[in-house]
């Protein structure tokens, strides 16, 4: 999506865009993408399990996109063969774009660890995190069932020393980092001094305000994949428990499938296409944030702000840039389930409220986090940086 | 392929079901489909147009520690006669699963929107489990050595390095 609205923004900016990327043909997961349907041109490069490899990818982007001869070259998302990429087309200006913590945790990319957020960040912890990524993938490893995280790994050899070296130098030859919050911003001290924080966006205009629902129970919705651990829905849990011991005057909203077992207050939506979101927030009357872990960006919480609807997220990486607090919605602490129950409930009692900090929420999607906005408020600096 | 083919898709946490059934579809435009999913699973609207049927499982989950409900669920599976069943995993205990459900075909459905069999019996799943488990262990003992020998560099360059 970010890679999408990018492409699309700089060349409504008046800038000559293509995009190569990588599809890995016989990858268990979804993977690629119909170069013909996207509004910009774009170049897909197949690779199979053999080729799909350092030795093979790098010269084969180095190839495609000298043929192109670009003035600034953006690297978007990857794992580990990504590093090797950024290598293979130093002779650009280069400009690397990280979505989560990718440089910083070789694990699986989220520096979460034992429930909670871990200190450690493989630029200067290298030994230490090879280790735990080695842990974590163990399973995988172990019955050579390897997905995409671990396969990279695997091919990538970043399990060796060589590999962080080499991470370190392909950093320090882009002109520039970007990244989603001012948090990860602080985890490449010193080791870049060029680094951008641009947020991820939405599209404001998909996003109808309506009033909020009269009829029935008040309704908190929680999106997301939620039934990942490390979006914290078992705080969420333990603060409706709580606010149940005096009130049932709403119901919980949650998009997932797959739960055996709700507690009582939640209900399960079924998983939902991305198209059917805007008419689910129109539903809510409060929308939940509770990530445990360091969340990047924080999509669910700027999607509720364009639908109008009041958010109380954990203050957590980039979703503590998003929600102003006492003003769109509340933030919590990590894994506070009674300051989230207070919080919630100070939002469930004063309609008035939801109705004021909805509207100011609405006004900051439009002006901070719509796709245009970001592209146009951001990049051209990003730009002139690279002196293009 | 014949136009009434019976295929069951055995939906596992982690993934779609509507995404799979289109997926199943598509592969098997002429096929029935039958949507296999925990007792308690939410299925949408999407996955309810796409299923000739949703079939649900008497437990959340079946283990070889629990055989009487394991035994009943097979024997259900098998009575439901599918030509095929589609699992959205290639783990030995679906593979195991599968197989003892008695259809003509195991299917793997991957996320990339690609179909592969899967070994037809009991004894064939096993053996490629196996197989797999002894590379993967010995993997992981050379990564194991090798993490612990081979430490990354200190300095300027390399790991360690402190903020300036």
């Amino acid at each position: 999506m970010d890679v999408y609205h990018t492409c699309a923004g700089l060349q409504a900016l008046g800038h000559t865009v293509h995009l190569f990327a990588a599809r890995h043909i016989e990858s268990r997961e979804r993977t690629g993408f119909e170069p013909d349907t996207l509004p910009f041109d774009a170049t897909r490069l197949d690779f199979t399990n053999s080729t799909m490899t350092p030795r093979h990818v790098p010269p084969r982007f180095r190839e495609t996109v000298d043929a192109w001869n670009p003035d600034a070259v953006f690297f978007a998302f990857g794992y580990f063969l990504k590093t090797y990429v950024m290598g293979a087309l130093a002779h650009y200006p280069t400009v690397a774009r990280y979505y989560a913590y990718e440089p910083f945790c070789p694990r699986d990319l989220r520096r979460f660890k034992n429930g909670e957020s871990c200190p450690c960040n493989y630029l200067r912890t290298p030994d230490v995190c090879r280790r735990c990524a080695l842990d974590a993938l163990a399973p995988e490893i172990k019955t050579w069932r390897l997905l995409t995280w671990g396969r990279d790994y695997w091919v990538s050899r970043a399990f060796m020393p060589a590999y962080h070296a080499r991470l370190l130098r392909a950093l320090r030859t882009c002109q520039a980092v970007i990244v989603y919050n001012e948090m990860t911003k602080h985890l490449l001290d010193g080791f870049h001094d060029r680094v951008f924080i641009v947020p991820g966006g939405i599209d404001a205009d998909r996003y109808e305000v309506s009033a909020q629902p009269q009829n029935g129970p008040l309704v908190v919705l929680v999106t997301g994949r939620v039934e990942d651990p490390v979006k914290g829905l078992d705080c969420l849990e333990r603060a409706v428990a709580r606010l149940r011991r005096t009130r049932h005057d709403f119901e919980v909203w949650v998009t997932r499938s797959d739960w055996v077992g709700a507690p009582p207050g939640f209900k399960a939506t079924g998983w939902l296409a991305p198209d059917a979101l805007p008419r689910l927030y129109q539903q809510a009357n409060v929308c939940v944030v509770p990530s445990a872990w360091d969340e990047p960006f924080g999509i669910a919480a700027a999607e509720a702000m364009a639908a109008g609807r009041p958010v109380c997220a954990s203050r957590v990486g980039g979703l503590q840039d998003i929600v102003v607090d006492n003003e769109t919605g509340f933030l919590f602490d990590r894994n506070d389930d009674t300051m989230l129950a207070e919080r919630l409930g100070r939002l469930l009692d004063a309609a008035a409220l939801r109705g004021k900090m909805g509207a100011a929420g609405r006004r900051r999607a439009e002006t901070v986090y719509d796709w245009k906005r970001v592209i146009e408020q951001n990049y051209p600096p990003i730009l002139e940086a690279l002196h293009v | 392929m014949t136009a009434s083919r019976r295929i069951a898709v055995y939906w596992s946490p982690g993934r779609s079901l509507a995404g799979a059934l289109e997926v199943m579809a598509r592969l098997e435009p002429d096929a029935r489909l039958y949507a296999i999913v925990p007792r308690e699973y939410v299925v949408s609207d999407r996955a309810r147009e796409l299923a000739e049927a949703v079939i649900h499982s008497g437990a959340d989950r079946y283990s070889i520690r629990t055989p009487w409900p394991l035994l009943k669920w097979i024997v259900h599976l098998r009575r439901e006669r599918f030509d095929a069943v589609a699992v959205l995993f290639d783990s030995p205990r679906l593979m195991l699963l599968a197989a003892a459900a008695h259809a003509r075909t195991v299917l793997y459905l991957r996320p990339n929107g690609t179909s592969g069999r899967l070994p037809m019996s009991p004894v064939g799943a096993a053996a490629l489990s196996a197989g797999r488990r002894l590379r993967g262990s010995g993997t992981y003992a050379i990564l194991w050595a090798l993490i612990r020998l081979c430490t990354a560099a200190t300095g300027p360059d390399g790991g360690g390095r402190q903020p300036h």
